[in-house]
């Protein structure tokens, strides 16, 4: 009997092995293999990621050496399609294939090696799951073997992917993710879009102070995720410089629905400004009970949610006068004129050609995510274009010397950190329905209306028309 | 501002319980723990997001087809899975539960998509110690009195109780006297699904934003906290357990304050937790479990 269960005990261990060992065998890492410099006698054949991704010390500038040029280039990312990210997710997708269909169409494809390279995107549902994330880009780079790799959407998530691609030593154009710390990592492979966290809400207060002098009292209640707590150390790092004095400032759990306890503590400090590290469902949510509340301040700034069109309708009036930051918005022309005057190169597609070709695609207004998403990959098409090449060291270095335009904004990184510095974010605010951009000035779209209304006259109807 | 806060955990206590109810209702008759409770109570949220903003039904009266889409869950819960596995081991009814919850949440995704969704509706406040106390949380939480009330009045004051209750305590026994057992399994899943999607119209109502497929989650871990608390299987041990964790909720965060704690929100939940560790220590039954 005994000897019988050390059998089968055996027998399940050498079932399992082999099953191990298949399993490596299927999703290995790939081989380190050169670069085919010679063209193959069909002209264009398809270059397997195992050939983009090898770093070689000697592939830093291959401009001159004739490269293999695959008959199309594959672009891998996850995005939170469905759970508490899903709203964001959703609207940076479409932001994809309007890019896709622009390099594809408009611009002709990837100008690599003398042709036209048409790009793909191959893309899963991350569900908003930090372990689906790392396991999802696992897959992208060993069963998929995609050429290049963005990010997904928010910190949290692209604090678990990015060490995957720098596992491999992937590129990753990190779009979604604005927390600091993703490029204080020491990554040497990751490299940021858009305006980091730390100065993304902290243009409110310098819109505050331009305005009303007097209004000094700030309070900030935040969720303790990783991106809001960043925001909220850029907030304060501000406050402080410009003469604010911060008489609120604490934080509620991730999946908190009621806010009670920490709004009748602010209805007793009563604030002149009212600032909120939110993302989409929380901030709906805590905008809905300070109205219920009736807790007014002279301006209230929610993060993330009022730049989603959807914030509006599920609040209607109550949204009037609400401001919030945004990386973009349409109406905001950061065009080849605003490249002209910094003395820089623009690319992609102009403004109004994106919203024009957002609107027929999509048949509603661009959102700060779609256009950041987008934006990533017309940078990805720049960068492979100035390396002349798909090595991603190659690419790396290329986005380390791109001090670019485009619809999105200025693009420059710090090379060594891939921190971005050339990025300007914007304040929107809700008025009279519309989103309206009032900060920074030489872009505003329109005036701040200050003091918002309060809660009362939005019930009773009011707008913010200034 | 004490008494403000307790009157507003015992307002969302009171919706919390009777969510709970459900649960501990088809767990005392059939012994069944229905892991995928979290997902009828988003259906409630859905029933009156929908109703109202379709067809501008009052969100109060949209209780009604909540509890009847409830009650038609629960019997299809029971047809389909629940009385075949009668007398199967525990875990069979573990997956099954939460296949079913599974199902309606990706049916939800499916038919309404994953965006958050949310309306405004509004009844003015009243004032404590001048803070203002919505009406549209005072209303749920007095219906939810009313319908617990009304379940007590079903379970002690009726033939039918007497029947659940006998099928509680011996099945066996209670076939013997003449209970027809499987009709009272089938009444207590139905009425168990249509009281938590009602609680779901309920909750709706009282927050009105960021309903979204997977927004049962959020009620799911707190309906088995309430529900060991007050002893599993006891409906009004259920609804007392909802009022204490409701208060624990909302009075901790201020007294954390007070004690200057650095992150008193978050150790709201660990208080709740450790009340819970105390209690079962020395009440493993629960408060009000036998």
């Amino acid at each position: 009997m005994v000897e019988r269960s050390w059998l089968v005990i055996g027998g399940v261990i050498a079932v399992l092995l082999i099953l191990v060992g298949i399993g490596y065998y299927v999703t290995r890492p790939p081989e380190v293999t050169s670069i085919a410099t010679t063209p193959t006698p069909t002209g264009t054949p398809i270059q397997t990621p195992v050939e983009a991704r090898t770093p070689t010390p000697t592939s830093t500038q291959t401009v001159s050496q004739p490269i293999t040029v695959p008959d199309r280039i594959v672009i891998g990312f996850t995005l939170p399609l469905s759970g508490a990210f899903s709203k964001e997710g959703q609207l940076a997708l479409k932001g994809a294939l309007v890019a896709v269909k622009w390099v594809n169409e408009v611009y002709g494809g990837v100008r690599l090696g003398g042709k036209r390279v048409p790009i793909e995107i191959k893309y899963y549902d991350d569900e908003s799951k930090r372990d689906l994330v790392i396991s999802l880009y696992e897959r992208l780079i060993t069963v998929d073997r995609v050429h290049f790799l963005l990010g997904t959407y928010t910190s949290t998530l692209v604090m678990a992917a990015a060490p995957v691609a720098e596992k491999y030593g992937m590129v990753f154009v990190n779009w979604g993710g604005a927390s600091d710390l993703i490029n204080r990592q020491g990554y040497k492979y990751v490299v940021t879009s858009w305006t980091q966290a730390s100065r993304y809400m902290a243009p409110v207060l310098d819109m505050i102070a331009s305005l009303d002098p007097t209004a000094k009292k700030v309070a900030l209640i935040w969720k303790s995720d990783e991106f809001n707590r960043i925001v909220m150390e850029g907030v304060r790092s501000r406050a402080e410089k410009l003469g604010f004095t911060i008489v609120y400032d604490k934080s509620f759990p991730i999946g908190t629905l009621d806010f009670t306890p920490l709004l009748v503590e602010l209805a007793i400090v009563k604030p002149d400004i009212i600032i909120t590290g939110t993302h989409f469902a929380d901030g709906l949510a805590i905008t809905k009970q300070l109205a219920d509340m009736g807790i007014n301040a002279k301006l209230i700034a929610v993060n993330v949610a009022p730049s989603v069109p959807d914030y509006y309708k599920s609040l209607g009036t109550l949204a009037e006068g609400i401001v919030f930051p945004s990386e973009w918005e349409p109406g905001v022309w950061w065009g080849p004129d605003y490249a002209k005057n910094l003395g820089v190169e623009f690319f992609g597609p102009t403004p109004e050609e994106f919203h024009v070709m957002f609107l027929a695609m999509h048949g509603e207004e661009p959102t700060e995510y779609s256009a950041s998403l987008a934006n990533a990959i017309i940078l990805l098409v720049k960068a492979i274009e100035a390396a002349q090449s798909l090595d991603q060291k190659a690419i790396r270095e290329a986005f380390s010397r791109l001090d670019i335009v485009t619809f999105f904004s200025r693009f420059k990184i710090d090379p060594e950190t891939g921190f971005q510095i050339g990025h300007q974010s914007v304040i929107g605010q809700w008025q009279d329905g519309r989103k309206v951009v009032i900060w920074p000035s030489d872009v505003a779209t329109g005036k701040p209306y200050y003091p918002i209304p309060t809660w009362e006259d939005k019930k009773a109807g009011k707008k913010a028309i200034p | 501002m004490l008494p403000y806060y307790i009157v507003s955990g015992l307002l969302l206590g009171s919706i919390y319980g009777l969510a709970t109810i459900g649960l501990t209702l088809i767990f005392g008759v059939l012994r069944v723990i229905n892991v995928g409770h979290g997902a009828y109570i988003m259906i409630g949220m859905y029933v009156t997001f929908w109703l109202f903003t379709l067809y501008s039904l009052n969100p109060f009266v949209t209780l009604i087809p909540a509890f009847l889409v409830g009650l038609s869950l629960g019997m299809l819960l029971f047809y389909t899975a629940l009385k075949r596995l009668l007398r199967a081991p525990e875990l069979s009814t573990l997956i099954v539960t939460f296949g079913f919850g599974i199902i309606l949440e990706e049916s939800a995704k499916v038919l309404w998509g994953s965006d958050y969704r949310g309306f405004v509706y509004d009844l003015g406040s009243v004032y404590i110690q001048g803070i203002p106390l919505p009406l549209v949380r005072m209303w749920p939480a007095i219906i939810a009195l009313s319908l617990v009330l009304a379940l007590y009045f079903v379970l002690y004051r009726t033939r039918l109780g007497t029947a659940v209750r006998a099928v509680i305590q011996d099945p066996e026994g209670a076939i013997i006297c003449g209970v027809n057992v499987e009709m009272i399994y089938l009444l207590m899943v139905a009425l168990g699904i249509g009281l938590t999607t009602a609680s779901g119209a309920l909750l709706g109502i009282y927050h009105q934003q960021g309903i979204n497929p997977y927004i049962g989650h959020l009620y799911t871990l707190r309906a088995f906290v309430i529900a060991v608390l007050g002893g599993l299987g006891s409906p009004i041990g259920a609804f007392i357990g909802g009022l204490i964790v409701g208060v624990i909720e909302q009075t901790s965060v201020p007294l954390f304050t007070l004690a200057g704690a650095p992150n008193p929100f978050g150790l709201s939940v660990f208080l709740t937790f450790m009340l819970i560790l105390v209690i079962l220590i020395l009440r493993p039954q629960g408060l009000f479990g036998r």
